[in-house]
């Protein structure tokens, strides 16, 4: 099964996000903050990680530049999730070192779309 | 200087009004002149005196010399008397007699030592008169004899006498006379030297008086002019120090006031505008993060209900969803609208491949089509490859013209049609749906403005897509347009620059700058926030022929432009911190810089905000190039073209070093005969200045080649050279130079400064030795 690793502060965001990835037959594996999330990476080895970029302890943004820093979690791909997609976000997001960006709130598909073309493309599935 | 200044410190803290300071400088004024007027009164006086004074003496002398007549004509009667014995003649000598004695007694008023003369004589002239009544006695006796004895032995010696005082008498008063003359004329002199010494001392005071007042006024005044221009700059540090206690000491302390004032007022503003920017940030993010909530929820119970059966939640759920999204949108639009009027919205240019774009776009607008029933067609020429710009707002762009046109339409049909033209792209979104009025298309890009207020409920959106859409196409350097009929539909025209091309066109400027044509232009400051945005209007500026000074924000511009002092500026309004009105504002208001034209350049429609502050030209981004052009040529001073002829680069260096300060373009050549090239292919330069000594064609070939047209034969030539001129080139040069100055480099500017002001024709040549 695929293992995404979700970090995201939010509970409610946490809580609807990981159920419907379950539904969808994810594994999910969950994080409250950046430091978590890295040291959760780095122990669970997840498939993708949804990285929310603001994030408390520490941020999205340095969680991505020290894993994609990591020789063991640089293969990981991560889908950076921010508020809006305008204002030059997106570039930002990609330039921290995420491999794709969405919105929230996420449009399921769309997000599942990406998540599928990463999998695809970076690792085995399944 | 310093006695003057200390003056002018002295008047400055009395502690009066202006008007009575003026009225006591004039006061003195008045007393000075009153004082001189007495003293020449008192001169006059003198004069007059002396005069009178000579008048006597000379009164004296005549009397003196009636007396000695007198005693002659005595002497000569009773000669004729004792000879004739005629009684007549007798009776007439001793009535001359009676009349003589009055003679002295009329002698004008007379000096103490010539008193005692004065007795003598007339103790001698009673000695004599009554010798002269006996001898007359005699005659008339008939004793002749012993009347011609008595007057031998008596009258005689007596008259001989009088003669003798008299003569002396004389001798004095012509003395005094002359002394008198003498003591006239030193008082005139005195008289003079005293009214002009009197006169030059009353100037003096005058002008001291003068100097120290209006120093007293002008200085504090120079001070307030200098802190509110730095005001009106946006420096709201501002202290004036007068050492005035009169109305502009008060007027000092009301602008140190006021400044302090606008001081605390502008971070309460610039706090508040940080305050609505974080409030808006964290608002919207408080906002989404609860609705991130709703709407995940409503879509998770929506794949609930519709796993397990329960059709009947569907429609609702979807409703909530659907006002979820809306909701969202409406915050995101107006959180990116804020941004772009703040200036805050950044732009990323990369190469996008448009067949991905747009399918991308399809994928998102196909389903909204099929919503209201129409038909996308998409048009795309195979082979567009990538365009260079910056994607998330092209698409975001096209996304929000689609979805207005697939929201109007119903069964009807929309498309995208895509025309590729060198550089350039233009993206053409139709329907046929309901169309717009006249009416509603002149307020159809204004934000919170759909075509009616009915339009929102009806068709739903935010009315701030348009709005959001036009601000972008601005800023990528495009334009957008639209045709509609109502009833039949609309198409938006959206032309968008290819940002590589922008970019190659601006390399092609900046790598390939035509020396002489760069050296010759005018100076024009470029004042844009937006690199991108700058480097097009310099590469612009460049192609017009001119110089391009270019600086990111206000504060540096005014900084950059009291410095360089350029020929005309453009200028963006939307900048961070200062934005372009207030830097408007404050060129206007510094004397110094007023004079620059201002041509503003931006994506907003205020021209007659612009035309009222002072701006010379209003023009729309994205700006037509022609038309830029076109106006800065227009509106650069021309302040003439100086050509530096000279082999030296150093010397070149130098020359163009002094010219630039006195605000001339400098046009370079290296001998004589570049020089000559360069004379036929440019208009006349205000001045040449010419080295002698260089290879190929020198000075004195070129200064012959200048005589031999007419068109050059009246340009002014300043010689610089670094050669010892000899007689023989001095005759040379003379032709055509006709002041030979021989001077330091540092003294070349105020030549340079005479000649450049100097009427064209007045052609004066000087030779400068110019240290190398």
């Amino acid at each position: 099964m695929t293992r995404i690793l979700l970090v995201e502060d939010n509970e409610m965001n946490r809580d609807m996000l990981s159920r419907r990835l379950i539904r969808r037959g994810y594994d999910i594996v969950l994080a409250v903050d950046g430091e978590e999330g890295i040291a959760t990476a780095r122990a669970e080895h997840p498939d993708l990680i949804l990285m929310d970029m603001s994030l408390p302890v520490i941020d999205g943004w340095e969680a991505t530049r020290q894993l994609k820093a990591e020789p063991g979690t640089c293969a990981i791909p991560i889908i950076g999730l921010t508020a809006h997609s305008m204002a030059g976000d997106r570039e930002k997001v990609l330039e921290a070192g995420c491999d794709d960006y969405d919105t929230k709130p996420v449009e399921l598909p769309r997000l599942l779309q990406k998540i599928e073309a990463l999998l695809g493309r970076d690792g085995p599935q399944q | 200087m310093r006695v003057s200044q200390r003056l002018a410190g002295f008047v400055a803290r009395v502690p009066a009004k202006l008007q009575k300071k003026l009225l006591g400088a004039f006061l003195v004024l008045v007393l000075m002149l009153i004082a001189l007027e007495a003293l020449g009164l008192q001169m006059l006086r003198g004069v007059n005196e002396r005069t009178e004074a000579l008048i006597n003496v000379e009164h004296k002398i005549a009397a003196y010399r009636e007396v000695q007549h007198e005693i002659v004509s005595q002497l000569y009667n009773e000669s004729s008397a004792l000879l004739t014995s005629d009684p007549s003649s007798v009776e007439s000598a001793l009535g001359r007699l009676k009349e003589f004695g009055h003679e002295l007694d009329r002698l004008p008023p007379i000096a103490a030592d010539e008193v005692e003369l004065l007795t003598r004589a007339r103790q001698d002239y009673d000695r004599f008169a009554a010798a002269v009544t006996h001898v007359i006695g005699l005659i008339r006796e008939g004793k002749l004899d012993e009347a011609r004895a008595a007057q031998a032995a008596e009258a005689r010696p007596l008259a001989d006498r009088l003669e003798q005082l008299t003569n002396q008498l004389l001798a004095r008063a012509e003395a005094s006379l002359g002394s008198e003359i003498e003591a006239s004329r030193r008082s005139y002199d005195t008289a003079q030297g005293a009214v002009i010494a009197f006169t030059l001392c009353a100037i003096l005071m005058a002008l001291m008086l003068g100097s120290t007042i209006s120093r007293s006024l002008i200085e504090p005044i120079t001070e307030i002019e200098k802190s509110l221009s730095a005001l009106a700059g946006g420096d709201f540090n501002q202290n004036v120090t007068v050492l005035n206690r009169d109305e502009l000491g008060a007027l000092a302390d009301n602008i140190n006031r006021t400044s302090e004032q606008l001081g605390a007022l502008y971070h309460q503003v610039e706090a508040a505008s940080q305050h609505k920017s974080t409030f808006l940030a964290n608002m919207s993010h408080e906002l989404r993060t609860p609705l991130n909530a709703v709407i995940g929820y409503s879509e998770m119970l929506y794949e609930t209900a519709e796993e397990e059966g329960h059709d009947e939640y569907l429609p609702d759920l979807k409703k909530i969803r659907a006002a979820g999204r809306h909701l969202l949108e409406l915050i995101n639009d107006v959180l990116d609208l804020s941004k772009i009027e703040a200036g805050r919205m950044d732009l990323y240019f990369e190469e996008v491949d448009l067949e991905t774009l747009i399918a991308e776009v399809r994928a998102i607008i196909g389903p909204l089509a099929e919503v209201n029933g129409n038909t996308l067609e998409i048009a795309c020429p195979p082979g567009l490859g990538t365009f260079h710009t910056d994607r998330t707002k092209l698409k975001q762009s096209l996304l929000n013209l689609l979805s207005n046109a697939t929201k109007f339409t119903h069964g009807g049909r929309v498309s995208l049609e895509i025309e590729a033209t060198a550089g350039k792209l233009a993206f053409m979104i139709g329907d046929t749906g309901i169309g717009m009025s006249e009416e509603q298309l002149s307020r159809l890009f204004q934000a919170f403005s759909q075509a009616d207020a009915s339009t929102t409920r009806r068709y739903g959106g935010t009315g701030l897509g348009l709005t959001i859409t036009k601000h972008f196409c601005e800023m990528l350097g495009g334009t957008i347009t639209v045709d509609s009929v109502p009833g039949q539909g609309s198409t938006f025209t959206m032309s968008l620059p290819d940002q590589r091309a922008v970019a190659e066109l601006v390399e092609e400027a900046v790598a390939v700058p035509e020396p002489v044509e760069d050296a010759n232009g005018a100076l024009v400051m470029v004042v844009d926030d937006d690199p991108h945005a700058r480097r097009l209007l310099s590469a612009t500026v460049r192609r017009a022929g001119c110089r391009v000074i270019e600086a990111s924000d206000g504060p540096s511009a005014l900084a950059l432009a009291r410095e360089r002092h350029p020929d005309a500026i453009t200028l963006d309004i939307l900048m961070p911190r200062m934005d372009g009105w207030a830097v408007l504002a404050a060129f206007k208001s510094d004397s110094e810089l007023c004079d620059i034209p201002v041509l503003v350049v931006t994506v907003l429609a205020d021209r007659g905000i612009a035309l009222s502050l002072g701006a010379a030209e209003f023009l729309t981004k994205p700006v037509d190039r022609g038309r830029l052009a076109a106006l800065i040529k227009q509106h650069v001073r021309g302040r003439g073209v100086v050509l530096v002829v000279d082999d030296e680069e150093e010397a070149r260096l130098l020359a163009r070093r002094h010219l630039e300060r006195l605000g001339c373009d400098v046009a370079e050549a290296r001998d004589g005969v570049e020089a000559v090239e360069w004379l036929s292919d440019n208009p006349r330069p205000a001045l040449i200045l010419l080295d002698l000594a260089m290879p190929g064609m020198d000075g004195f070939g070129f200064l012959e080649a200048l005589g031999e047209r007419e068109a050059w034969r009246d340009i002014p030539v300043v010689i610089l050279t670094a050669m010892h001129l000899g007689a023989v080139e001095r005759e040379l040069l003379s032709v055509r130079a006709r002041e030979v100055v021989e001077k330091g480099a540092d003294e070349l500017e105020p030549v340079l400064q005479r000649l450049l002001t100097a009427k064209s024709g007045e052609a004066v040549a000087a030779g400068c030795e110019v240290g190398r």
